[in-house]
Protein backbone atom coordinates (compact mmCIF):
# COMPACT_ATOMS: atom_id res chain seq x y z
CA UNK A 1 0.00 0.00 0.00
CA UNK A 2 1.21 3.47 -0.99
CA UNK A 3 0.02 7.04 -0.89
CA UNK A 4 0.87 10.02 -2.73
CA UNK A 5 4.08 10.01 -4.47
CA UNK A 6 5.83 6.59 -4.36
CA UNK A 7 9.34 7.54 -5.17
CA UNK A 8 9.80 11.40 -5.44
CA UNK A 9 10.54 13.83 -2.52
CA UNK A 10 12.75 13.62 0.74
CA UNK A 11 11.37 9.81 1.24
CA UNK A 12 13.42 8.52 -1.23
CA UNK A 13 16.32 10.15 0.26
CA UNK A 14 15.62 9.16 3.86
CA UNK A 15 15.28 5.68 2.15
CA UNK A 16 19.38 5.95 0.84
CA UNK A 17 20.41 7.36 3.98
CA UNK A 18 18.77 4.63 6.13
CA UNK A 19 20.35 2.21 3.66
CA UNK A 20 24.24 3.68 4.39
CA UNK A 21 23.52 3.52 7.86
CA UNK A 22 22.71 -0.22 7.41
CA UNK A 23 26.39 -1.76 6.95
CA UNK A 24 27.74 0.59 9.98
CA UNK A 25 24.90 -0.77 12.25
CA UNK A 26 25.68 -4.22 11.13
CA UNK A 27 28.85 -4.35 12.13
CA UNK A 28 27.98 -1.60 15.47
CA UNK A 29 25.64 -5.19 16.02
CA UNK A 30 27.90 -8.06 15.30
CA UNK A 31 30.44 -6.21 17.92
CA UNK A 32 28.45 -5.86 20.76
CA UNK A 33 26.05 -8.63 20.78
CA UNK A 34 27.54 -12.07 20.55
CA UNK A 35 24.74 -14.24 19.24
CA UNK A 36 24.08 -11.34 16.28
CA UNK A 37 24.76 -12.52 12.53
CA UNK A 38 26.34 -10.45 10.36
CA UNK A 39 23.20 -10.02 7.53
CA UNK A 40 25.56 -9.87 4.82
CA UNK A 41 22.97 -10.77 1.81
CA UNK A 42 20.52 -8.30 2.92
CA UNK A 43 22.79 -5.55 3.56
CA UNK A 44 24.73 -6.42 0.84
CA UNK A 45 21.80 -6.03 -1.28
CA UNK A 46 20.28 -2.68 -0.37
CA UNK A 47 23.63 -1.06 -0.50
CA UNK A 48 24.35 -2.22 -3.93
CA UNK A 49 20.78 -0.86 -5.12
CA UNK A 50 21.17 2.58 -3.37
CA UNK A 51 24.46 3.09 -4.58
CA UNK A 52 23.00 2.19 -7.85
CA UNK A 53 20.52 4.52 -7.26
CA UNK A 54 22.68 7.71 -6.35
CA UNK A 55 24.64 6.59 -9.32
CA UNK A 56 21.59 7.17 -11.67
CA UNK A 57 20.56 10.40 -9.62
CA UNK A 58 24.35 11.79 -10.76
CA UNK A 59 23.89 10.71 -14.42
CA UNK A 60 20.20 12.20 -15.08
CA UNK A 61 21.53 15.92 -13.10
CA UNK A 62 23.97 15.57 -15.63
CA UNK A 63 22.11 15.18 -18.44
CA UNK A 64 19.14 17.90 -17.38
CA UNK A 65 21.89 20.18 -16.32
CA UNK A 66 23.03 19.85 -19.84
CA UNK A 67 19.72 20.17 -21.43
CA UNK A 68 18.70 22.81 -19.54
CA UNK A 69 21.79 24.90 -20.22
CA UNK A 70 21.97 23.94 -23.80
CA UNK A 71 17.96 24.48 -24.81
CA UNK A 72 17.19 27.39 -22.49
CA UNK A 73 20.39 28.94 -21.66
CA UNK A 74 19.63 28.55 -17.84
CA UNK A 75 21.85 28.65 -15.37
CA UNK A 76 20.52 25.71 -13.27
CA UNK A 77 23.32 25.39 -10.86
CA UNK A 78 25.26 27.59 -8.32
CA UNK A 79 28.33 27.55 -11.08
CA UNK A 80 28.35 27.18 -14.75
CA UNK A 81 29.82 24.18 -14.51
CA UNK A 82 29.12 20.48 -13.33
CA UNK A 83 31.67 20.65 -10.45
CA UNK A 84 30.91 18.88 -7.21
CA UNK A 85 29.27 21.68 -5.58
CA UNK A 86 26.46 22.44 -8.12
CA UNK A 87 26.22 18.63 -8.56
CA UNK A 88 25.30 18.90 -4.27
CA UNK A 89 23.50 21.82 -4.50
CA UNK A 90 20.07 20.15 -4.55
CA UNK A 91 20.47 17.52 -2.65
CA UNK A 92 21.43 19.57 0.40
CA UNK A 93 18.45 21.62 -0.01
CA UNK A 94 16.38 18.48 0.05
CA UNK A 95 18.73 17.21 2.72
CA UNK A 96 18.05 20.35 5.00
CA UNK A 97 14.63 20.14 4.66
CA UNK A 98 14.82 16.23 5.97
CA UNK A 99 16.70 16.91 8.95
CA UNK A 100 14.53 19.77 9.96
CA UNK A 101 11.31 17.50 9.34
CA UNK A 102 13.21 14.92 11.25
CA UNK A 103 14.22 16.83 13.82
CA UNK A 104 10.40 18.35 14.25
CA UNK A 105 9.04 14.86 14.34
CA UNK A 106 11.63 14.05 17.61
CA UNK A 107 11.78 16.95 19.32
CA UNK A 108 7.87 16.22 19.67
CA UNK A 109 8.65 12.89 20.25
CA UNK A 110 10.53 14.18 23.16
CA UNK A 111 7.90 16.67 24.63
CA UNK A 112 5.46 13.98 23.76
CA UNK A 113 7.52 11.53 26.34
CA UNK A 114 8.23 14.51 28.76
CA UNK A 115 4.39 15.06 29.08
CA UNK A 116 3.29 11.48 29.48
CA UNK A 117 5.97 10.77 32.16
CA UNK A 118 5.04 14.13 34.18
CA UNK A 119 1.73 13.10 33.96
CA UNK A 120 2.31 9.47 35.43
CA UNK A 121 4.22 11.12 38.06
CA UNK A 122 1.06 13.51 39.15
CA UNK B 1 2.25 -31.81 13.27
CA UNK B 2 4.36 -28.78 14.13
CA UNK B 3 2.96 -27.08 17.27
CA UNK B 4 5.05 -24.34 16.93
CA UNK B 5 7.16 -22.38 14.05
CA UNK B 6 10.30 -24.00 16.74
CA UNK B 7 9.39 -26.96 16.72
CA UNK B 8 9.14 -26.50 13.21
CA UNK B 9 12.31 -24.88 12.46
CA UNK B 10 14.02 -27.97 14.74
CA UNK B 11 11.77 -30.51 12.36
CA UNK B 12 13.73 -31.60 8.82
CA UNK B 13 11.47 -29.83 6.86
CA UNK B 14 12.38 -26.78 8.85
CA UNK B 15 16.30 -26.80 8.76
CA UNK B 16 15.75 -27.60 4.99
CA UNK B 17 13.82 -24.24 4.90
CA UNK B 18 16.37 -22.49 6.83
CA UNK B 19 18.85 -23.40 4.45
CA UNK B 20 17.39 -23.05 1.21
CA UNK B 21 18.30 -20.30 -0.95
CA UNK B 22 16.52 -17.48 -1.83
CA UNK B 23 13.86 -18.29 -5.04
CA UNK B 24 14.54 -21.91 -4.85
CA UNK B 25 10.90 -23.62 -3.72
CA UNK B 26 10.81 -27.12 -1.27
CA UNK B 27 9.45 -29.95 -2.38
CA UNK B 28 5.30 -30.22 -0.82
CA UNK B 29 6.43 -32.00 2.64
CA UNK B 30 5.01 -35.13 4.01
CA UNK B 31 0.86 -35.84 4.90
CA UNK B 32 1.82 -35.42 8.48
CA UNK B 33 2.91 -31.27 8.17
CA UNK B 34 0.32 -29.51 9.45
CA UNK B 35 0.61 -26.31 11.57
CA UNK B 36 -1.87 -24.97 13.78
CA UNK B 37 -3.14 -22.64 11.42
CA UNK B 38 -6.60 -21.70 10.47
CA UNK B 39 -7.08 -19.70 7.02
CA UNK B 40 -9.27 -17.27 6.94
CA UNK B 41 -10.91 -15.74 3.55
CA UNK B 42 -13.42 -12.93 3.20
CA UNK B 43 -15.05 -13.47 0.46
CA UNK B 44 -18.59 -11.35 -1.58
CA UNK B 45 -19.29 -12.23 -5.08
CA UNK B 46 -15.73 -13.98 -6.14
CA UNK B 47 -17.23 -16.89 -8.32
CA UNK B 48 -14.61 -15.91 -10.35
CA UNK B 49 -11.29 -16.62 -8.78
CA UNK B 50 -12.30 -17.70 -5.53
CA UNK B 51 -11.50 -21.17 -6.85
CA UNK B 52 -8.17 -20.48 -7.70
CA UNK B 53 -7.39 -18.85 -4.40
CA UNK B 54 -8.85 -22.09 -2.59
CA UNK B 55 -6.62 -24.63 -4.68
CA UNK B 56 -3.34 -22.61 -3.84
CA UNK B 57 -4.59 -22.85 -0.11
CA UNK B 58 -4.89 -26.90 -0.45
CA UNK B 59 -1.98 -27.43 -2.49
CA UNK B 60 0.83 -25.28 0.47
CA UNK B 61 3.90 -26.73 1.22
CA UNK B 62 2.72 -26.97 5.32
CA UNK B 63 -0.96 -27.90 5.58
CA UNK B 64 -3.29 -25.53 7.62
CA UNK B 65 -5.11 -26.98 9.79
CA UNK B 66 -8.26 -25.23 8.57
CA UNK B 67 -9.56 -23.17 5.69
CA UNK B 68 -12.64 -20.94 6.26
CA UNK B 69 -14.38 -18.96 3.67
CA UNK B 70 -16.54 -15.91 4.72
CA UNK B 71 -19.28 -15.94 2.61
CA UNK B 72 -20.42 -11.83 3.24
CA UNK B 73 -23.86 -12.15 1.64
CA UNK B 74 -22.39 -13.46 -1.87
CA UNK B 75 -25.20 -13.27 -4.65
CA UNK B 76 -22.87 -15.61 -6.69
CA UNK B 77 -21.59 -19.24 -6.24
CA UNK B 78 -19.03 -18.36 -4.17
CA UNK B 79 -20.06 -21.16 -1.60
CA UNK B 80 -21.34 -23.54 -3.52
CA UNK B 81 -17.76 -23.50 -5.19
CA UNK B 82 -16.02 -23.22 -2.07
CA UNK B 83 -18.13 -26.43 -0.57
CA UNK B 84 -17.30 -28.35 -3.37
CA UNK B 85 -13.44 -27.44 -2.74
CA UNK B 86 -13.87 -29.28 0.82
CA UNK B 87 -13.22 -25.86 2.93
CA UNK B 88 -15.50 -24.44 5.57
CA UNK B 89 -17.78 -21.78 4.41
CA UNK B 90 -19.68 -19.49 7.16
CA UNK B 91 -22.34 -17.02 6.57
CA UNK B 92 -23.00 -13.83 8.78
CA UNK B 93 -26.38 -13.41 9.39
CA UNK B 94 -26.28 -10.45 7.16
CA UNK B 95 -23.40 -8.69 5.01
CA UNK B 96 -20.57 -7.21 7.42
CA UNK B 97 -20.13 -4.34 5.34
CA UNK B 98 -16.58 -4.46 5.54
CA UNK B 99 -13.32 -7.15 4.83
CA UNK B 100 -12.68 -6.62 8.18
CA UNK B 101 -16.04 -7.27 9.31
CA UNK B 102 -16.02 -10.33 7.40
CA UNK B 103 -12.47 -11.68 9.24
CA UNK B 104 -13.93 -10.37 12.84
CA UNK B 105 -17.23 -13.16 12.49
CA UNK B 106 -14.51 -15.74 11.32
CA UNK B 107 -12.39 -14.63 14.59
CA UNK B 108 -15.00 -16.02 16.60
CA UNK B 109 -14.51 -19.66 14.60
CA UNK B 110 -11.06 -20.04 15.28
CA UNK B 111 -9.44 -22.34 17.68
CA UNK B 112 -5.60 -22.58 16.60
CA UNK B 113 -2.86 -20.36 17.69
CA UNK B 114 -2.83 -18.76 14.43
CA UNK B 115 -4.25 -16.92 11.94
CA UNK B 116 -3.63 -16.50 8.24
CA UNK B 117 -5.54 -13.68 6.26
CA UNK B 118 -5.46 -13.84 2.79
CA UNK B 119 -7.87 -12.23 0.27
CA UNK B 120 -10.57 -13.82 -2.08
CA UNK B 121 -8.59 -12.90 -5.33
CA UNK B 122 -5.19 -13.71 -4.02
CA UNK B 123 -2.81 -16.77 -5.38
CA UNK B 124 0.39 -18.18 -2.79
CA UNK B 125 3.67 -19.56 -4.13
CA UNK B 126 3.19 -23.42 -2.94
CA UNK B 127 5.81 -22.40 0.27
CA UNK B 128 4.37 -18.88 1.35
CA UNK B 129 2.31 -20.85 3.97
CA UNK B 130 5.64 -22.37 4.95
CA UNK B 131 7.82 -19.24 4.81
CA UNK B 132 5.56 -16.98 7.33
CA UNK B 133 4.94 -19.69 9.29
CA UNK B 134 8.84 -19.96 10.18
CA UNK B 135 8.93 -16.46 10.86
CA UNK B 136 6.76 -16.71 13.88
CA UNK B 137 9.34 -18.59 16.23
CA UNK B 138 9.93 -15.02 17.99
CA UNK B 139 7.71 -14.96 20.76
CA UNK B 140 6.87 -11.55 20.27
CA UNK B 141 6.16 -11.28 16.67
CA UNK B 142 2.50 -11.01 16.38
CA UNK B 143 2.37 -10.50 12.53
CA UNK B 144 4.21 -11.56 8.87
CA UNK B 145 3.84 -10.47 5.98
CA UNK B 146 5.12 -11.57 2.58
CA UNK B 147 5.80 -10.17 -1.06
CA UNK B 148 2.90 -8.83 -3.27
CA UNK B 149 3.06 -9.53 -6.76
CA UNK B 150 0.40 -8.65 -8.98
CA UNK B 151 -1.38 -12.24 -10.70
CA UNK B 152 -2.74 -10.24 -13.81
CA UNK B 153 -0.50 -7.34 -15.44
CA UNK B 154 -1.94 -6.66 -18.82
CA UNK B 155 -3.94 -2.99 -18.26
CA UNK B 156 -2.12 -0.10 -17.23
CA UNK B 157 -2.93 0.09 -13.87
CA UNK B 158 -2.28 -3.59 -13.63
CA UNK B 159 1.29 -2.45 -14.81
CA UNK B 160 1.47 0.41 -12.96
CA UNK B 161 0.77 -1.52 -9.50
CA UNK B 162 3.26 -3.80 -10.96
CA UNK B 163 5.86 -1.95 -10.60
CA UNK B 164 4.94 -0.14 -7.52
CA UNK B 165 5.02 -3.23 -5.87
CA UNK B 166 8.24 -4.48 -7.22
CA UNK B 167 9.84 -1.34 -6.18
CA UNK B 168 8.04 -0.48 -2.97
CA UNK B 169 8.47 -4.32 -1.64
CA UNK B 170 12.10 -5.00 -2.86
CA UNK B 171 13.40 -1.65 -1.60
CA UNK B 172 11.25 0.27 0.86
CA UNK B 173 9.81 -2.67 2.68
CA UNK B 174 13.29 -4.41 3.06
CA UNK B 175 14.67 -1.57 5.04
CA UNK B 176 11.44 -0.98 7.17
CA UNK B 177 11.75 -4.47 7.64
CA UNK B 178 15.95 -4.05 8.56
CA UNK B 179 14.65 -1.49 11.24
CA UNK B 180 12.15 -3.49 11.98
CA UNK B 181 9.30 -1.75 11.40
CA UNK B 182 7.89 -2.80 8.20
CA UNK B 183 4.98 -0.18 7.27
CA UNK B 184 1.87 -2.45 7.44
CA UNK B 185 1.37 -6.00 7.47
CA UNK B 186 -0.31 -6.47 4.10
CA UNK B 187 -4.30 -6.94 4.40
CA UNK B 188 -4.27 -9.47 1.58
CA UNK B 189 -1.57 -11.96 3.27
CA UNK B 190 -0.46 -12.32 6.54
CA UNK B 191 0.13 -14.29 9.46
CA UNK B 192 -1.43 -13.39 13.03
CA UNK B 193 -0.96 -14.43 16.25
CA UNK B 194 -4.45 -15.30 17.24
CA UNK B 195 -3.68 -14.46 20.42
CA UNK B 196 -2.78 -10.77 19.34
CA UNK B 197 -6.16 -10.51 17.65
CA UNK B 198 -8.24 -11.29 20.17
CA UNK B 199 -6.69 -8.84 22.51
CA UNK B 200 -7.09 -6.01 20.29
CA UNK B 201 -10.46 -6.96 19.51
CA UNK B 202 -9.89 -8.33 15.78
CA UNK B 203 -9.48 -6.02 12.94
CA UNK B 204 -11.11 -2.75 13.71
CA UNK B 205 -13.40 -1.13 11.53
CA UNK B 206 -12.35 2.25 12.58
CA UNK B 207 -10.25 3.17 9.34
CA UNK B 208 -10.23 2.29 6.13
CA UNK B 209 -6.70 0.36 6.36
CA UNK B 210 -7.55 -2.04 9.21
CA UNK B 211 -3.90 -3.65 8.28
CA UNK B 212 -2.39 -0.22 8.81
CA UNK B 213 -4.55 -0.03 12.31
CA UNK B 214 -3.71 -3.33 13.26
CA UNK B 215 0.33 -2.81 12.43
CA UNK B 216 0.57 0.56 14.23
CA UNK B 217 -1.20 -0.68 17.14
CA UNK B 218 1.38 -3.72 17.50
CA UNK B 219 4.26 -1.16 17.54
CA UNK B 220 2.53 0.91 20.37
CA UNK B 221 2.02 -2.66 22.46
CA UNK B 222 5.71 -3.31 21.97
CA UNK B 223 4.74 -6.61 19.39
CA UNK B 224 7.09 -6.79 16.32
CA UNK B 225 5.90 -7.12 12.90
CA UNK B 226 7.95 -9.53 10.35
CA UNK B 227 8.58 -9.40 6.46
CA UNK B 228 9.00 -12.24 4.55
CA UNK B 229 10.52 -11.53 0.88
CA UNK B 230 10.81 -14.87 0.00
CA UNK B 231 6.73 -15.79 0.83
CA UNK B 232 5.00 -14.02 -1.97
CA UNK B 233 1.37 -13.86 -2.83
CA UNK B 234 -0.05 -13.07 -6.02
CA UNK B 235 -3.35 -10.67 -5.63
CA UNK B 236 -5.51 -9.68 -8.48
CA UNK B 237 -5.59 -5.87 -8.96
CA UNK B 238 -8.04 -3.71 -9.74
CA UNK B 239 -8.17 -3.47 -13.69
CA UNK B 240 -9.43 -0.07 -14.39
CA UNK B 241 -9.57 3.27 -13.51
CA UNK B 242 -13.22 2.58 -11.46
CA UNK B 243 -11.96 0.31 -9.37
CA UNK B 244 -8.36 1.52 -9.21
CA UNK B 245 -10.00 4.44 -7.84
CA UNK B 246 -11.78 2.95 -5.72
CA UNK B 247 -9.04 1.53 -4.64
CA UNK B 248 -6.74 4.22 -4.08
CA UNK B 249 -9.34 6.42 -2.30
CA UNK B 250 -10.01 4.08 0.34
CA UNK B 251 -5.87 3.54 1.08
CA UNK B 252 -6.14 7.21 0.93
CA UNK B 253 -9.06 8.25 3.51
CA UNK B 254 -6.88 4.80 5.28
CA UNK B 255 -3.66 6.17 5.41
CA UNK B 256 -5.07 9.57 6.95
CA UNK B 257 -7.59 8.27 9.16
CA UNK B 258 -4.63 6.10 10.58
CA UNK B 259 -2.19 9.10 10.96
CA UNK B 260 -5.00 11.20 12.90
CA UNK B 261 -6.14 8.13 15.02
CA UNK B 262 -2.53 6.66 15.91
CA UNK B 263 -0.32 10.62 15.73
CA UNK B 264 0.66 10.27 19.71
CA UNK B 265 0.58 6.57 19.84
CA UNK B 266 3.31 6.35 17.28
CA UNK B 267 5.66 9.45 18.10
CA UNK B 268 6.65 6.42 20.58
CA UNK B 269 7.65 4.50 18.53
CA UNK B 270 11.31 5.27 16.50
CA UNK B 271 11.92 5.01 12.53
CA UNK B 272 8.01 4.53 12.41
CA UNK B 273 7.18 8.30 13.47
CA UNK B 274 10.12 9.16 10.91
CA UNK B 275 8.57 7.02 7.72
CA UNK B 276 5.26 8.12 8.77
CA UNK B 277 6.26 11.84 8.87
CA UNK B 278 8.40 11.55 5.42
CA UNK B 279 5.19 9.66 3.89
CA UNK B 280 3.21 12.40 4.98
CA UNK B 281 5.07 14.99 3.30
CA UNK B 282 5.79 13.58 0.31
CA UNK B 283 2.00 12.56 -0.44
CA UNK B 284 1.05 16.15 0.46
CA UNK B 285 3.24 18.21 -0.01
CA UNK B 286 5.81 16.73 -2.62
CA UNK B 287 2.36 16.08 -4.59
CA UNK B 288 1.28 19.71 -4.78
CA UNK B 289 4.30 20.49 -6.01
CA UNK B 290 3.98 17.78 -8.66
CA UNK B 291 0.61 18.58 -9.65
CA UNK B 292 0.66 22.34 -9.64
CA UNK B 293 4.43 23.59 -10.15
CA UNK B 294 6.20 21.65 -12.60
CA UNK B 295 2.89 21.89 -14.93
CA UNK B 296 2.87 25.43 -14.30
CA UNK B 297 7.02 26.02 -15.11
CA UNK B 298 6.37 24.14 -18.41
CA UNK B 299 3.36 25.94 -19.76
CA UNK B 300 5.02 29.39 -18.63
CA UNK B 301 8.75 28.41 -19.17
CA UNK B 302 9.78 25.97 -21.27
CA UNK B 303 8.06 21.81 -21.78
CA UNK B 304 11.25 20.88 -20.79
CA UNK B 305 10.23 21.16 -17.75
CA UNK B 306 7.88 18.43 -18.16
CA UNK B 307 11.49 16.10 -17.33
CA UNK B 308 10.79 17.06 -13.66
CA UNK B 309 8.16 14.19 -13.76
CA UNK B 310 10.84 11.76 -14.32
CA UNK B 311 13.79 13.06 -12.06
CA UNK B 312 13.27 9.60 -9.67
CA UNK B 313 13.66 7.47 -12.49
CA UNK B 314 16.37 5.59 -10.68
CA UNK B 315 14.68 5.10 -7.58
CA UNK B 316 11.78 3.57 -9.53
CA UNK B 317 13.72 2.07 -11.81
CA UNK B 318 16.55 0.18 -10.41
CA UNK B 319 15.29 -1.62 -7.34
CA UNK B 320 12.12 -2.90 -9.92
CA UNK B 321 14.36 -4.08 -12.14
CA UNK B 322 16.53 -5.91 -9.88
CA UNK B 323 13.33 -7.86 -8.55
CA UNK B 324 12.45 -8.20 -12.26
CA UNK B 325 15.66 -9.55 -13.19
CA UNK B 326 15.26 -12.22 -10.58
CA UNK B 327 12.22 -13.39 -12.04
CA UNK B 328 12.95 -13.34 -15.99
CA UNK B 329 10.77 -10.47 -16.02
CA UNK B 330 12.83 -7.55 -17.04
CA UNK B 331 10.85 -6.03 -20.24
CA UNK B 332 7.91 -6.61 -18.80
CA UNK B 333 8.77 -4.69 -15.75
CA UNK B 334 10.96 -2.51 -18.53
CA UNK B 335 7.52 -1.62 -20.47
CA UNK B 336 5.60 -1.22 -17.40
CA UNK B 337 7.38 2.09 -16.08
CA UNK B 338 4.91 4.90 -17.61
CA UNK B 339 2.20 2.85 -16.93
CA UNK B 340 3.38 3.42 -13.41
CA UNK B 341 4.11 7.41 -13.77
CA UNK B 342 0.24 7.56 -14.62
CA UNK B 343 -0.67 5.76 -11.73
CA UNK B 344 1.37 8.27 -9.07
CA UNK B 345 -0.13 10.85 -10.70
CA UNK B 346 -3.84 9.47 -10.26
CA UNK B 347 -2.45 8.45 -6.85
CA UNK B 348 -1.27 11.93 -5.68
CA UNK B 349 -4.47 13.86 -6.93
CA UNK B 350 -6.53 11.26 -5.19
CA UNK B 351 -4.43 11.65 -1.87
CA UNK B 352 -5.15 15.46 -1.99
CA UNK B 353 -8.42 15.22 -2.56
CA UNK B 354 -8.54 12.02 0.53
CA UNK B 355 -6.74 15.09 2.72
CA UNK B 356 -9.14 17.85 1.68
CA UNK B 357 -12.13 16.16 2.68
CA UNK B 358 -10.56 14.55 5.81
CA UNK B 359 -9.10 17.33 7.21
CA UNK B 360 -10.58 20.55 5.46
CA UNK B 361 -14.07 19.43 5.24
CA UNK B 362 -13.95 16.75 8.20
CA UNK B 363 -15.58 14.14 5.88
CA UNK B 364 -14.52 10.95 6.59
CA UNK B 365 -14.94 7.75 4.29
CA UNK B 366 -16.77 5.28 6.39
CA UNK B 367 -18.40 2.91 3.35
CA UNK B 368 -15.70 0.48 2.44
CA UNK B 369 -16.33 -0.27 -1.61
CA UNK B 370 -14.47 -2.93 -2.90
CA UNK B 371 -11.15 -2.10 -4.85
CA UNK B 372 -11.91 -4.66 -8.00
Amino acid sequence: MNVGLPGAGIGGLYYLICTAIMPFKEVFLTLTKPKHQFRYRLVFTQFSIASAIVIGFIFIYQLFSSLFETNLSLQISINNDNSLPSLLFPVVISLALLVLILAVVELSAFISKKRNVAVIKK
Amino acid sequence: MFNSPSSYLLSSAGKSHLNEQPNTLTTPDSDNAICPVTIIVPAYNEEGCIADTINSLLTQSLVAEEIIVIDDGSTDKTADICRSLGVTVITPPENTGSKAGAQNFALGHINTQYTLAIDADTTLQHDALEKLYAAMSEQDVVAVCGFVIPQRVKTLWERGRYVEYLMAFTFYKEIQSYYEKPLISSGCFSLFRTEYLNQIGGWSLRTMAEDMDLTWTAYQLGKKVRFVPDAICYPIEPHNFHFMRKQLKRWAHGFIQNVKLHRKGILRVPFLRSIVTVMCWDASIASIFYLTVIPILSVVISPLFLLGYIIDLPMILIPTLVKAYSRGETWKALTSIPAFMVLRVVNSAIFLEALFKELILKQPLTTYEKGH
